[in-house]
């Protein structure tokens, strides 16, 4: 069983193919030789086939923080990655990622939208925001009308599916 | 001079002031909502009186708390920052019939410059160029026939609107009446007012504003000209002093305008003329900010002055610290706005916490912040973290310390925009100073961070792989026999 993970939101699937002498690390067709040096808390010092990566490191919730030369990364353990998967299938649902409030609704139930059509602008931390429809279907709700606050992780709005064509009926 | 300043605000700018304020023997008072309690700028201040009441962003605006405050604190001067109260006339006119300075400008001249179409009239009516538009006024033809003349290309806006709704841009006459009727229209839909009004469309325009400083008297100094063309969702990110390929000629008529401006309203205190330029020389009055601006730190690195310690003595009566004839800009200076957001998704604003955070030294190297380890970054407040201020000799050398200075910042725990800001510093086009407000749209494509490299991904995944106890039972813990089997999960 592989060992599953975010790298900024792409899965990364690793698993560990020897542990003597030295650690052994398959990521796709490619297996690294791994070591670590450093294991103290913000520094890392990690040696993969060689050569010595440092770094920092930060870890919130089950995402970790990672920076390395000159860029920062956002990696997801395990959880994040399952929480991804979950909330990703089927992308029926609007969440609020902030709290906020909403702006104005560009949408009614039973509407049919497209992938990427904007469904709702709301405002948080002093920024207005349109979020758009993940993918093509059809209105089912919206939960919270124009004008009014809403928590973190608030279902916004739901979609479902269009429904297949139906054949002509006969006259 | 004042003894005793509340700063009305919170953050870097909070810090700052008191910085500037120690330095100049002033004793200070912080206010704090029970959210930033711990705060830098809770810490620094002499003494830190926290606000009453739910809502953090109300807090700093309660006039009556702040007011209180002072005067159980023997306060004798306001300082109000940028943001918040700082351009609030009403506050302005408590403050001082409370007895307290109000470090700024009076309300009368707030009022006047404050408001866009009362100072947009005031700047005409004293030469000040402001782009030239026709308002229509009943009569569809008579309108057509002004709108004509104020020439092409016309943006064509509905006079209740905002946000860009309704806007129509007519390169030529012909399509003017067409455009016109289905702006009103729109108008007539969007904000239940058909009225629209036709302004002359500056191309590929850039932002330049100009920092003046006056006694309140008519007497004016103006410390030359930011550009501040760079923005996302109209908000300034990148910023820098001098204008880059700007000609002296064309850059002392923008100052110069700038201060007769400043003269006219015989404005107290700093202030910052915003204009635009375009494409062919020609600028415009845009507004006046009658306040200390966020991007000030680069007039102060290329003209070697203290704003803050200015507005002090200027509020204090002791006049305006120097000559205009002893002012100079040397060197080049930019400042990158950090903000807890992500530039890949719309530059949403992020939240979290600083969890780590190593701040970059060096010579030419400035990082004026109100953050520390370990602070929550909530949706309660504005997502400017921080900014990054550098000085060279020239503009590639400040570039070159900007890059260099994104590189050394570690701040982790929260979504930022500072590899963006990064990418920036190194896009060829901003090298060349080819700048406009149209900048970070045009150059997007550019301005994606490439693809990591296969060896930079796994050292990524491992370092914080490395982190997680089941990984590390898996890699190192388990006796032999059992460790060719993986992760279970709960």
């Amino acid at each position: 069983m592989s060992y599953e993970m975010l790298l900024n939101e792409q899965d990364v699937s690793l698993d560990i193919v020897a542990r003597r002498p030295d650690l052994r690390i398959k990521n796709g067709d490619t297996v690294h030789t791994v070591a670590e040096l450093e294991t103290t808390g913000a520094a890392f010092e990690v040696v993969i086939d060689g050569k010595t990566h440092t770094g920092w490191r930060y870890a919130i919730g089950d995402e970790v923080f990672v920076r390395l030369g000159t860029r920062t990364f956002i990696v997801g353990l395990p959880q994040a990655q399952l929480r991804a998967h979950s909330q990703g299938a089927g992308h029926d649902a609007l969440h609020a990622d902030m709290p906020g409030t909403v702006i104005a609704l560009h949408t009614e139930v039973g509407a049919e939208v497209k992938a990427g059509d904007k469904l709702i602008t709301i405002e948080s931390m002093k920024l207005q925001v349109g979020l758009v429809a993940p993918r093509d279907g059809v209105i089912e709700a919206i939960h919270v009308p124009a004008e009014t606050a809403f928590d973190r992780g608030a279902l916004l709005i739901s979609l479902v599916a269009l429904a297949a064509p139906e054949a002509p009926k006969a006259a | 001079m004042l003894k005793k300043v509340l700063i009305a605000n919170r953050g870097e700018i909070a810090c700052r002031v008191i910085r500037t304020c120690k330095k100049l023997g002033i004793a200070t008072v912080a206010i704090y909502h029970h959210e930033d309690r711990l705060a830098p700028h809770v810490k620094l201040a002499d003494t830190a009186v926290q606000l009453k009441g739910d809502v953090p962003t109300a807090s700093y605006l309660d006039q009556d708390q702040i007011i209180a405050i002072c005067q159980a604190n023997d306060v004798d001067g306001i300082h109000p920052g940028y943001g918040f109260l700082s351009e609030n006339a009403g506050f302005v006119d408590r403050v001082t019939a409370a007895g307290i300075t109000f470090i700024g400008p009076d309300a009368v001249s707030m009022k006047l410059m404050g408001d866009k179409i009362r100072s947009r009239d005031f700047a005409r009516a004293h030469g000040v160029p402001v782009a030239p538009s026709a308002m229509q006024d009943g009569d569809l033809d008579e309108f057509l026939k002004q709108a004509e003349q104020v020439g092409f290309p016309l943006l064509i806006k509905a006079s209740a609107g905002g946000g860009g709704k309704g806007m129509k841009i007519v390169r030529q006459a012909s399509e003017l009446k067409e455009q016109i009727t289905t702006a009103a229209s729109e108008a007539q839909r969007y904000f239940g007012d058909s009225r629209v009004y036709a302004e002359r469309l500056v191309e590929l325009p850039r932002h330049i504003e100009v920092q003046v400083l006056g006694d309140g008297e008519g007497n004016v100094v103006h410390l030359f000209e930011r550009e501040c063309s760079l923005q996302r969702r109209y908000q300034k990110i990148v910023e820098e002093s001098p204008a880059p390929n700007l000609p002296r000629e064309l850059r002392d008529r923008i100052c110069n305008a700038a201060v007769e401006l400043a003269k006219a309203a015989k404005y107290k205190n700093a202030g910052t003329v915003e204009f635009i330029l375009g494409a062919d020389g020609e600028f415009y009055f845009l507004e006046m900010n009658t306040r200390l601006q966020v991007e000030h730190p680069i007039t102060e690195e290329v003209v070697g002055v203290d704003l803050v310690e200015a507005q002090l003595k200027v509020a204090a009566g002791e006049g305006i610290p120097f000559k205009q004839g002893d002012m100079k800009q040397t060197g080049w200076s930019i400042e990158c706005r950090i903000n807890a957001e992500e530039p890949e998704k719309d530059f949403r604003p992020a939240i979290g916490r600083i969890g780590r955070l190593r701040v970059p030294e060096g010579e030419g190297v400035r990082f004026d912040a109100g953050i520390v380890e370990g602070q929550a970054v909530t949706p309660a407040f504005d997502s400017m973290l921080a900014k990054l201020i550098t000085f060279g000799t020239t503009r590639e050398e400040a570039a070159k310390r900007m890059e260099q200075a994104l590189s050394d910042l570690v701040m982790l725990g929260v979504p930022n925009n500072i590899d963006y800001l990064a990418r920036i510093m190194r896009n060829p086009e901003f090298l060349a100073g080819k700048l406009h407000t149209g900048f970070l749209p045009q150059e997007a494509d550019r301005l994606i961070a490439p693809d990591a490299s296969p060896e930079e991904q796994i050292a990524a995944v491992l370092a914080a792989a490395f982190l997680d106890v089941d990984f590390r039972r898996i890699a190192f813990d388990i006796p032999e026999p059992h460790a060719s089997i993986g992760f279970w999960r709960n």
